[in-house]
């Protein structure tokens, strides 16, 4: 039988990329079982959180709408997620009367936010305090959103604004614009590339991946936490990854070179894989690049 | 028949996949589309209990398509391996790894269908606007009109292209139409130039977020900003002509600008990113689960 | 209108109803400043930029959609295609007409009573992009990581210089590595969030792990800032060449 064709992606060091990726699918599922049993599970204070409420509030003082917007991604894990956040915060708005705007991008991402968001009004008992037109469908186009959103923020005068989601080049058009009529500004974003202008423009960034902890931190709900618990985990399993293979090749190193290996290719010129024996972590990248 | 041939485009005939010719397709897609109407109806029906596990297992399963895409064996199928490969199970994971394609086109055509959902959200807007004589009503009917208008030549175009007489056109005479001349306006000289003039404005607001940076007085922005000017400074040619009196061959030849800037650029920038990133590429993964597992309120329902 | 568009087309190719003016260029100029006047602050003339850039972006969308995603990927597969000679070029599968019902249950998000089948077109999107995550992130991260792990020792005790064969590992490249692998190491400790950062070790890993992600920004911010300078110069080239004639032509 002509197997030898077969398992193509557990060939050579191929099933420990699946099992070191099923290890992290197992750490998360074991940590959400857990927290779902007991209340150990906990996580630290994160700085920037701690300040939504307090943009709300100064929201509430000035009567000025709240604005949100998710960001430029379809509908996604990144998408349900910056929902999920604007829930809490227009829970708060609701309580507090202050009225939002949830601008989208992506017209799924709209129908999911604009459901979420009428179900917080209902369950917060103030179902005829929701305006249908407050989270609306902009555009699905960059710029064209880009310059609707700074409409807005000028046109109403928005004393908050939350920027979560997938954000690129209209994150300081967006950002920028909300300096100009003073609003309070929190912002997170999944793109590492904007993280950098959201720091200098905005009062709160949640950087990197503070903004999946988010509705952790905000709902305690033990899933989240379980799962954020999981992540964490696969995050150390990573770093000793790294440890142990830095000291592998460093001791590899040592030996030198062998002629063997660099007629193989597994030594090429500007790219420091020194060895002797064959080594698993050049395998790996290799195997990713097929 | 396998799953294959089901709904990817299989070109052998077969009863499910009929020559463009047969007519009959005409009432399978009239039936198709009566068939899953009733289904749907039919789940307005139910208990509301059964809701949630409905759509949980929709999600899950949609999810597990392509989790199992992933665990399953793959092939690289040759000449003398077809029939081997096509055994039971060998055979069925092949197929699956041939037909998953098909999953990235359905959740395209699902969010396509959805843009309905937002142009009716800007329509129930403006014309809301217009209707109320909202102070900026004027402004609504400007944005209906050029949607409008954009849409209309947009159609004609596709409707033209499709034309006899498109296809006997040189590309002079082409440039010659009004419908070229129509949607030259209106895309490029509109709605690119537009595209265009927004996306260069960022280099006056990245000159405003640098200034506020630099005048928040703590460690983290000075570095942030430091590591920027150096950053910065290795681009440009004055900056290069700062330290270009270093030899470049000494050691010191190090401490040259445009030296100090790659290797900030590769030592510290690569790796701080990678981490960060490791952390959102997890924090993804984890979300990926919970959602196929119903976990995340925010797609399933309560 | 129609006829207004298809009668050139087909009758008079070579007379256009907006002739061949520089006008269409004022059009762009005139955008293109409206939405420049946003810089000084909003006003009805940014105002009515910014309706037409949505309007516009808006149609463009519906009929790129149908173009690109429903036409080739949804119609044509469907009910099939004839080409002009009469060959077949995809066959009718018609099962393809089941999407589109499921498809129009999204509009129930508008209905607080059925609401909840709005989820079966949205969980399904939500579904699949989260079966994906699985490959996606293994082809992505693993390798990343792998390719970190660098020697940190060594084995030839000479600054780095040309001509060393492949494999030397120089004092050099020694601390680079090192630097590389610890930086990955504090930044990521940062984004551990299990435990509260009492202790004095962790606290200032955490912390100098923070800064080496303020100077991961700044490289950023520094490289940006160039690409989005060289989008102005073109747009005010546009401005000042091609609309106003002004300096050199090419």
């Amino acid at each position: 039988m002509d197997i030898e064709n077969g398992f193509l992606q557990y060939k050579q060091y191929g099933w420990m990329l699946i099992g070191t990726v099923s290890i992290a699918l197992v750490f998360v599922l074991f940590n959400v079982a857990r927290a779902k049993k007991s209340s150990a599970v906990t996580i630290r204070r994160i700085a920037g959180l701690d300040q939504i409420d307090e943009a709300v509030g100064r929201a509430t003082e000035t009567a000025r709408p709240v604005l949100m917007s998710p960001g430029l991604g379809v509908l996604d894990g990144i998408a349900v997620q910056a929902l999920t956040i604007f829930a809490s915060i227009a829970r708060s708005a609701a309580r507090f009367g202050t009225p939002i705007r949830l601008l989208n991008f992506d017209a799924a991402v709209f129908g999911v936010a604009q459901e979420m968001i009428r179900d917080v009004y209902l369950s917060e008992g103030v179902p005829e305090q929701f305006d249908p037109d407050s989270v609306r469908f902009v555009s699905d186009r960059q710029f064209a959103y880009a310059s609707a959103v700074a409409g807005v923020i000028h046109r109403e005068k928005v004393a908050a604004t939350f920027m979560m989601g997938e954000f690129f080049a209209e994150s300081l058009i967006m950002a920028e614009n909300a300096n100009m009529v003073g609003a309070i500004q929190v912002a997170a974003t999944t793109q590492v590339t904007q993280t950098p202008f959201f720091v200098a423009a905005c009062d709160y960034v949640l950087l990197g991946d503070e903004f999946y902890a988010a509705s952790a931190y905000l709902g305690r709900q033990p899933v989240l936490l379980g799962s954020l618990v999981g992540v964490d985990w696969a995050k150390m399993m990573f770093m000793l990854f790294l440890i142990v293979a830095v000291i592998w090749h460093s001791v590899q190193a040592l030996g030198g070179v062998s002629p063997d290996e660099v007629a193989k290719g597994n030594v090429v010129e500007g790219q420091e894989h020194p060895s002797k024996d064959q080594l698993f972590f050049v395998y790996i990248t290799k195997l990713s690049r097929e | 028949m396998n799953i294959t041939s089901l709904l990817a485009q299989d070109q052998t005939p077969s009863s499910f996949s009929l020559l463009p010719s047969d007519q009959s397709k005409w009432l399978l897609i009239v039936g198709t589309v009566l068939v899953v109407s009733i289904l749907l109806f039919l789940l307005t029906r139910a208990p509301s209990n059964m809701r949630r596990p409905v759509v949980v297992s929709i999600t899950f399963i949609a999810g597990f398509l392509y989790f199992l895409e992933w665990v399953l064996p793959k092939y690289r199928i040759t000449e003398e391996g077809q029939e081997v490969v096509r055994q039971w199970f060998f055979g069925l994971s092949y197929d699956y790894s041939e037909t998953v394609p098909i999953l990235s086109r359905l959740s395209q055509l699902l969010t396509g269908i959805l843009l309905a959902l937002g142009v009716f959200s800007i329509f129930r807007l403006h014309v809301r606007r217009l209707l109320k004589r909202d102070p900026n009503w004027l402004f609504s009917l400007v944005l209906l009109s050029s949607l409008i208008a954009m849409a209309y030549i947009g159609f004609s175009k596709f409707g033209m292209e499709r034309s006899v007489e498109y296809r006997l056109m040189t590309e002079e005479q082409l440039k010659a139409t009004n419908m070229y001349a129509a949607y030259d306006l209106l895309f490029d000289k509109g709605l690119q130039t537009l595209d265009a003039a927004m996306f260069s404005l960022i280099a006056f607001f990245i000159l405003s977020a640098a200034y506020r940076a630099f005048r928040i007085r703590s460690i983290e922005a000075t570095i942030m900003m430091a590591a920027a000017l150096l950053v910065l400074l290795s681009f440009v040619p004055l900056g290069i002509a700062l330290t270009s009196w270093i030899n470049p061959d000494s050691v010191a030849g190090n401490l040259r600008i445009e030296s100090v800037g790659q290797w900030i650029l590769l030592k510290l920038n690569t790796p701080a990113l990678r981490a960060i990133d490791l952390g959102l590429g997890l924090g993804v993964f984890a979300m990926g689960i919970r959602i196929m597992l119903g976990l995340e309120r925010g797609v399933s329902v309560d | 209108m129609n006829s207004l568009l298809s009668q050139s087309v087909f009758e008079d190719p070579y007379g256009t109803l907006f002739g061949d003016g520089r006008w269409q260029i004022t059009v762009a100029a005139i955008l293109t400043i409206g939405l420049y006047s946003l810089l000084y602050r909003e006003n009805k003339f940014y105002r009515l930029v910014e309706h037409i850039f949505v309007g516009l972006a808006t149609g463009y969308s519906i009929y790129i959609i149908w173009n690109d995603v429903f036409y080739p990927q949804w119609w044509v597969p469907m009910v099939g295609k004839v080409g002009p000679d009469g060959n077949v070029i995809a066959n009718s599968n018609w099962l393809w007409a089941a999407v589109a019902p499921v498809g129009i249950v999204g509009f129930f998000v508008f209905s607080p009573k059925y609401a909840w089948l709005s989820r079966i077109p949205l969980g399904t999107i939500v579904g699949l992009w989260a079966g994906q995550q699985f490959l996606a992130f293994q082809n992505r991260f693993i390798p990343q990581i792998a390719n970190q792990a660098q020697p940190i020792i060594p084995n030839e005790w000479t600054l780095m210089q040309p001509g060393l064969p492949p494999g030397t590992v120089t004092i050099s490249d020694a601390i680079n590595n090192f630097i590389v692998v610890i930086t990955w190491l504090l930044v990521l400790s940062y984004f551990l969030y299990s435990f509260e950062q009492k202790n004095k070790t962790i606290q200032k890993s955490a912390q100098l792990g923070r800064w080496l992600l303020m100077v991961g920004f700044g490289a950023i911010f520094g490289t940006t800032m160039m690409t989005r300078f060289v989008l102005f110069i073109d747009r005010a080239t546009f401005l000042l060449t091609e609309w106003l004639r002004l300096g050199p032509t090419t």
